[in-house]
């Protein structure tokens, strides 16, 4: 076998692994789920100012946009967000209320370890968790022997999808 | 005093191996220097950055056969281009990491820049700066073929399954039996940007990790390589065999010599 036999093989078995992209559910599903088949229209949250720094703060490292789209209804605001575990987007979708995060699912997760960030016996543990005043989360979080990155993005991302809500909660005024 | 035959055929087997055992170990050197290099290597790939680093060599990029197609096609729009080549998407010759393959075209609209590729929209400042991607929960029809301007200011999408049309907020999305629209067309890429992109995506092509994994495994010269790494792995084991005989061989030797000195006080 030729190394260019080679590299095509790593190729395709490369492809084959963005083609197997793990899509456990569709972000429109889970919004399905999340509102009863009735999805609100969505809004929009600018990044700017101070919000911009504690988003950077939060994630650490500048949040890739300038603007995020969540969808809201009843006190209730749903996040799809993203965070890169190992070098790889992890797809989440999040559900926050007053009283704190309500659901935590991962939707798509495109890494080859840290998979197990996705199952009930993980996620559960962040129902309920609120945000400190630091924008930490208010609740310990027990990690994943061999899913520390993965762990550490869906922590993130709950720190952020808390912190929006929070925001969101504050003004209605979020437009540019 | 002359030795004892069966003493005698010890001793010639004992420095035999002895030789042996030293060609074996000069033979392996350059095998446990790579392998040992090339595997601490990758036991750091992350904090040495080798999964975000790129080899440049030509030479390692024409080894690895990894080119970019001569024929490039691009969309404009504010008069810079943006193409894809295969699983990358370029603005100019810059990278744009954000931006999903397989572009289906890029307007310029109400001070942003709106990149369509198959399943999401992604608007761009006028300097490239990622405003939002915008996939299918944001209401971005599947199987986008089409992007373009109604001439009353809208946004058209021509999708697998209709046309689609939407605002500058891009919250609302109003399915349409036909629309007139200027769509975005691919054009011929100038040949120096061509030239540039070619060489951008071969730079973006190979990451280092790769090239030292495949150095560990004997990969980077195909099957030869792997049943070389092979037979430096048994000249390993014979090493380390050959080192346990002998150092036996030598404490035993050193015993019966002490025995022998002790019977003769």
């Amino acid at each position: 076998m030729t190394i260019r036999a080679y590299i095509i093989i790593l190729v395709m078995l490369g492809a084959g692994t963005a083609v197997a992209d793990d899509a456990y559910q569709s972000p429109e599903e889970f919004l399905h789920e999340v509102f009863d088949d009735a999805t609100p229209v969505p809004g929009v949250i600018w990044l700017k100012g101070d919000l911009k720094d504690t988003a950077s703060d939060i994630l650490g490292h500048p949040y890739p946009g300038l603007r995020i789209r969540y969808w809201g209804e009843g006190g209730r605001t749903a996040w799809i967000l993203e965070e890169i575990g190992k070098v790889k987007p992890i797809t989440v979708g999040l559900v926050v209320t007053d009283d704190g995060l309500e659901t935590i699912r991962v939707l798509a997760f495109r890494e080859s370890r840290g998979w197990e960030v996705r199952y009930p016996f993980f996620t559960d543990q962040f129902t309920g968790v609120g945000l400190t005043e630091n924008h930490e989360l208010d609740q310990p979080i027990d990690g994943i022997s061999g899913a520390t990155l993965s762990v550490r993005a869906l922590k993130k991302l709950a720190r952020l999808a808390l912190y929006l809500h929070s925001r969101i909660r504050l003004t209605d005024d979020t437009t540019p | 005093m002359t030795r004892h035959p069966k003493n005698k055929s010890r001793a010639k087997l004992l420095r035999s191996l002895y030789i042996w055992h030293r060609y074996i170990g000069l033979s392996a050197a350059l095998f446990v220097v790579i392998l040992s290099v090339s595997g601490l290597a990758l036991n750091h790939t992350e904090s040495l950055g080798m999964d975000s680093t790129h080899v440049q060599s030509e030479s390692l990029l024409n080894w690895y056969g990894i080119h970019a197609p001569d024929d490039l096609s691009s969309y404009s729009a504010d008069s810079v281009f943006y193409t894809g080549i295969n699983e990358l998407v370029f603005r100019n010759s810059r990278l744009l990491h954000e931006v999903r393959a397989p572009l289906v075209g890029s307007i310029a609209y109400q001070g942003f820049i709106v990149i369509a590729s198959r399943d999401h929209l992604t608007l761009l400042g006028q300097d490239g700066q990622l405003i939002e991607n915008i996939g299918s929960a944001g209401g971005v029809p599947a199987g986008m073929k089409a992007i373009g301007t109604t001439a009353d200011g809208a946004i058209a999408i021509k999708a697998a399954h209709g046309y689609y049309l939407t605002d500058e907020s891009f919250l609302e999305w109003t399915e349409t039996d036909t629309v007139e629209a200027t769509w975005s067309t691919k054009a011929d890429t100038p040949p120096a940007l061509a030239r540039a992109l070619q060489a951008a995506y071969r730079g973006n092509g190979l990451p280092l990790e790769r090239v030292v994994l495949d150095l560990h495994s004997g990969r980077i010269l195909g099957n030869a390589g792997v049943l070389l790494v092979d037979a430096a792995t048994i000249l390993f084991l014979l090493l380390a065999l050959s080192g346990i005989w002998l150092w036996g061989k030598r404490r035993a030797s050193a015993r019966a010599h002490r025995h022998k000195l002790e019977h003769q006080k």
